[in-house]
């Protein structure tokens, strides 16, 4: 069953250190107050601008693989397709702040108020990222009854476009998932639109099939510790 | 403001522009460098550089005076994410280059077709996701192809790109942020 979310903004404003974080200020640092001000602009403009909805749909592990072969120019192999066949369940989901807040950035750095836009898409980028956690969450608490033992459980979300995956698994996420439903739309070239958008799959399995050694090919030029934060917080949890 | 001070106290327009818009960003990017500054302080910086180089473009213009050089940027094909290249483009303008911005999602023919009519200098490519960042060697290739790899200098960043990616595909130069790009592109034109 397709679900629509509508999420709560309280929920998904983004945290003024990590809005400042994503354009490299070192946390802590003493700020100007025209940096605060800005901050407190690109805050207010989000939660005026952001129009935060999501849609989420399960998936078996039948159709995923479909999904995840997408156009066939995956990497070989990926930590996607050594997670999937091992899921307990898992949903396809995709959230969008709107395209207004992508206006107003397009709007700012048209205007030549680069601090403006850039603070406001760092805002958004953590926004969205927000949504996504929370949909992650969300789909947590529904399947949690279905486990004996949901802390041997560990959900993670994984992304075409990232870790292998190629974007264009995108088009066949899409004809599953329907996101237009929600208002997001896919270019020809597999990216969405509007741009402040998370698509992908949400795996939940037992915790250790998350867990991997970064030595695949598409780590070999990757600098992203996203990854291995993620894997080292299922552990901890 | 002191621009216009500047100008309207006949300040030669190439001292107006070397010594004090070009000069203060040099002071704010090497600010940034040493982490004094942060990101937002440089781009309100650029902000006000940019206001000044709207008065006195007219006169530059006017008075024939080259910029340092000319650089075409872009995000590659199959990627959306033009932040980077944005801040990108900002501190090159800053630092006195001609900025050619093709925006994102941009195809090697593109790239390459935009870098021969301008007759570049350089070509600056950034991607953010790990998928795409495949499609910068295309762009190379490309360029091999039409006899114009090495003698316009390339030039790429983004997330997911490092410096052996960039030796990997035949780049030139990696900059993990856009005042490494402008470092990197200054001392290019000044050795060519």
């Amino acid at each position: 069953m397709t679900e629509i979310i509508k999420f709560d903004m309280n929920d998904i404003i983004p945290g003024r250190e990590e809005v400042l974080r994503n354009q490299g200020v070192i946390p802590g640092a003493v700020l100007e107050d025209k940096i605060r001000d800005l901050l407190e602009q690109a805050i207010r403009e989000f939660q005026s601008l952001a129009e935060p909805v999501g849609v989420m749909k399960e998936v078996s592990i039948g159709d995923f693989k479909d999904i995840y072969k997408g156009e066939g120019r995956n990497d070989e192999p990926t930590p996607v397709a050594d997670i999937f066949p091992k899921a307990d369940c898992m949903a396809l989901f995709a959230v969008t702040l709107g395209q207004k807040i992508s206006d107003k950035i397009d709007q700012h750095f048209k205007a030549n108020n680069f601090a403006e836009g850039c603070m406001l898409d760092a805002g958004a980028s953590a926004g969205a990222d927000q949504a996504a956690e929370i949909m992650q969450r969300m789909y947590e608490q529904e399947i949690a009854e279905r486990f004996d033992d949901f802390d041997a459980i560990g959900v993670v979300r994984y992304s075409p476009g990232y870790c292998g995956w190629h974007i264009s698994a995108q088009k066949k996420l899409f004809g599953f998932l329907g996101p237009e439903k929600i208002g997001i739309t896919l270019r020809e070239t597999y990216l969405m639109d509007p741009l402040k958008s998370v698509s992908g799959v949400i795996i939940a399995g037992p915790k250790e099939i998350h867990q991997f050694e970064n030595n695949y090919p598409c780590c070999e030029n990757c600098d992203d510790q996203t990854c291995l934060e993620r894997m080292q917080a299922l552990k901890n949890a | 403001m002191l621009t216009s001070q500047a100008i309207e106290e006949k300040i030669p327009v190439k001292k107006i522009l070397d010594e004090g818009l070009i000069a203060g960003m040099n002071v704010v990017g090497e600010e940034f460098k040493h982490h004094r500054i942060f990101l937002p302080s440089v781009l309100l910086a650029a902000r006000a550089m940019y206001a000044g180089m709207d008065l006195i473009k007219p006169l530059m213009i006017r008075d024939n005076i080259p910029t340092i050089g000319k650089v075409v940027i872009g995000t590659i094909k199959g990627d959306l994410h033009d932040i980077g290249k944005n801040l990108v483009g900002i501190m090159l303008k800053g630092a006195g280059f001609e900025v050619i911005d093709l925006g994102n999602d941009v195809t090697p023919d593109r790239f390459v077709q935009a870098a021969k009519d301008e007759k570049a200098d350089a070509v600056g490519m950034s991607a953010l996701l790990t998928t795409t960042m495949t499609g910068m060697k295309d762009v190379i290739e490309l360029m091999k192809s039409e006899g114009i790899y090495g003698k316009i200098k390339v030039i790429i960043g983004g997330a997911p790109v490092n410096r052996e990616f960039a030796e990997q595909i035949g780049a030139d130069s990696y900059a993990y942020d856009g005042m490494k790009a402008v470092e990197i592109l200054k001392e290019y034109v000044k050795d060519k």
